[in-house]
């Protein structure tokens, strides 16, 4: 990260009146922006190990305290925003293949290949555009903690978590339609119809729980990528999670944050897999 | 070229996708030429204007028409994205052969670091690379082509393993044919397909990271323009002019729309039993 170009201490020092170039050297020495960058490095490591971050270069504050501060609302945005697209998906790819070819599958498969082109942070744009400053039903961004108001946190959330349901949605009713298609041309469905049990038990019980699993590794890829937090979904409704952290500590390098940020991506991002991997062997006793 | 022409006649859709590709293409070529306006020609009397008979699709706040603004932008954004797919085929499709023909433990390093950066989500890897070396069309590029590379280079090694134990290839090893020769010849031929309909993913992914960082404002600066920074001055506007950030938005949507559909296209005639089904996702 040290060999971006720009200077940490110009930005923090910048555009301030009265300071010397040689306080802002002395500073540069102070935070050991002067050292070798293997020395800086190493000493970073070690840091690390010692469970020490640094402070923000932006505002002085405890980098841990700054991140576990937009841990939360990402958090939020990350469950509410799967929940969502999961009851978009299924549903819609159920019917999809069981209505296969008819006007309801077309108009769902649609719906799937726009899902995929369509850039989300613009999505996000043209939500606010609509219901935010058109038809001003939800406010157009920030964040009100659910201890400040149910209510309140539930307009806020809506329109993000919307447009991150609506784009996650697409691939997975792609993948739960046509393994539900798979599933639907197998023996054992069959062989429950004939058994007397009832279409929609066979379809909705039967089906589906083997339908899910392949989609299950969609979803799970999905929250991965929500734990690096929604980076461009937070930046356009001002959410103050890790995603507008990120973002925030890139155009304002703040090293420290970027770093630890990072680290914290990687990290979460490792565990949903292994999670998601444990989840295949519960759902799939065949994998045992 | 019997590839494409069993796509197209077997695939409606896919053709209407590349017609639009083509317009677009077409738009961003020829319009430059025909403007009557240059794409740093200020008009402060109209500035932020909106859709006339003087400019069809507004101004910017600058006072920039929007048309031309757009065409330009679309040279900027596509040839960013054209640039960084050809750095990721020159350098993926050699890496994919040499894992695929030499197996191993070469393999097993090219396909694992491979798999490591499948695993990262892509915006991350393209803020990362522009935060290390700082904005500019190099760093877009190179984030770009790290971002779609992963995916060529397992489609190519699988095609080049398949590819190796057919029996034309075993018998022409053992008639003698020298491993280069038996590259150009047998295994270069058959992969090509694949690595046309690879890229055509590539190039939707690339148009939306631009779009993405660009809207950061990391991508090119000002006054040069690209759709993704024509979004990012829209959004600053979007109480006063809702136009500007939606026409450059369409323009993006449209495109990857159209690529998507012809790399779907293109992979059914290529492997009918894989319809429907999902490969590479755009994000």
């Amino acid at each position: 990260m040290r060999l971006a170009p720009g200077d940490p201490v110009l930005a923090m020092y910048g555009g301030q009146p009265g300071v010397s170039i040689e306080e802002m050297e002395a500073a540069r020495e102070r935070l050991g922006y002067n050292d070798p960058l293997l020395v800086q490095y190493g000493g970073w490591l070690g840091d690390i190990v010692r469970g020490e971050l640094g402070n923000s270069v932006v505002n002085g504050l405890p980098v841990e305290q700054v991140i576990a501060e937009k841990i939360w609302p990402s958090v939020q945005l990350a469950v509410v925003a799967l929940i969502l697209s999961v009851f978009i998906a299924v549903p819609g790819g159920v019917l999809a293949a069981l209505r296969r070819g008819s006007l309801i599958d077309r108009f769902l498969t649609g719906f799937v290949s726009a899902g995929i082109a369509i850039p989300q942070f613009w999505l996000g744009i043209l939500l606010i555009l609509v219901l935010a400053i058109r038809f001003q039903i939800f406010p157009a961004s920030g964040y009100v903690s659910p201890a400040e108001g149910l209510g309140e946190w539930a307009m806020h959330i809506a329109l993000p978590s919307l447009t991150l349901a609506i784009t996650l949605a697409a691939p997975t009713m792609r993948f739960v339609r046509s393994s539900m298609l798979d599933v639907l041309s197998e023996q054992f469905v069959d062989v429950a119809k004939a058994k007397g049990l009832s279409g929609r038990r066979v379809i909705w019980v039967h089906a589906l729980r083997n339908a899910l699993l392949p989609a299950l590794t969609i979803v799970g890829l999905q929250a991965g990528t929500l734990m690096g937090g929604a980076v461009l979904i937070e930046w356009v409704f001002g959410f103050p999670g890790l995603g507008w952290l990120l973002v925030n500590a890139v155009t304002s390098r703040d090293y420290p944050v970027l770093q630890a940020a990072l680290l914290l991506f990687v990290t979460a991002f490792l565990l949903v897999n292994f999670i998601v991997e444990l989840l295949y062997r519960v759902l799939d006793p065949r994998l045992r | 070229m019997n590839f494409w022409k069993t796509m197209i006649n077997r695939d409606r859709v896919a053709l209407v996708a590349a017609v639009t590709l083509g317009l677009i293409a077409v738009f961003a070529l020829i319009w430059p030429f025909f403007s009557p306006y240059g794409p740093r020609e200020i008009h402060a009397d109209a500035a932020l204007s909106g859709p006339s008979s003087r400019f069809w699709l507004g101004t910017d706040d600058t006072g920039r028409d929007m048309v031309t603004l757009l065409a330009h932008g679309a040279r900027i954004s596509l040839g960013i994205a054209v640039a960084a797919e050809t750095l990721a085929v020159l350098s993926g499709v050699p890496l994919a052969m040499i894992a695929g023909l030499l197996g191993g433990i070469v393999d097993s390093i090219i396909m694992r670091t491979t798999d490591a950066l499948l695993g990262f989500p892509g915006i991350l890897i393209g803020l990362m690379v522009v935060a290390l070396f700082g904005a500019s069309l190099a760093t877009l590029m190179i984030a770009i082509a790290l971002m779609t590379v992963p995916y060529l280079i397992r489609v190519v090694r699988n095609a080049v393993v398949v590819e190796k134990q057919r029996l034309y290839v075993v018998s022409s090893t053992a008639l003698g044919v020298k491993p280069g020769a038996l590259l150009r010849r047998t295994i270069l031929p058959n992969i090509v397909s694949p690595v046309i309909v690879q890229v055509s993913f590539g190039l939707a992914v690339a148009i939306l990271t631009e779009s993405a960082l660009g809207f950061l404002g990391l991508s090119v600066q000002p006054p040069a323009a690209s759709w993704g920074t024509l979004l990012q001055v829209g959004y600053s506007y979007i109480r006063i002019t809702p136009w500007l950030v939606t026409f450059p938005g369409i323009l993006i949507f449209v495109s990857v729309w159209a690529l998507n559909t012809l790399g779907d296209a293109g992979r059914d005639v290529l492997d009918p039993r894989l319809r429907d089904s999902f490969e590479q996702g755009t994000r």
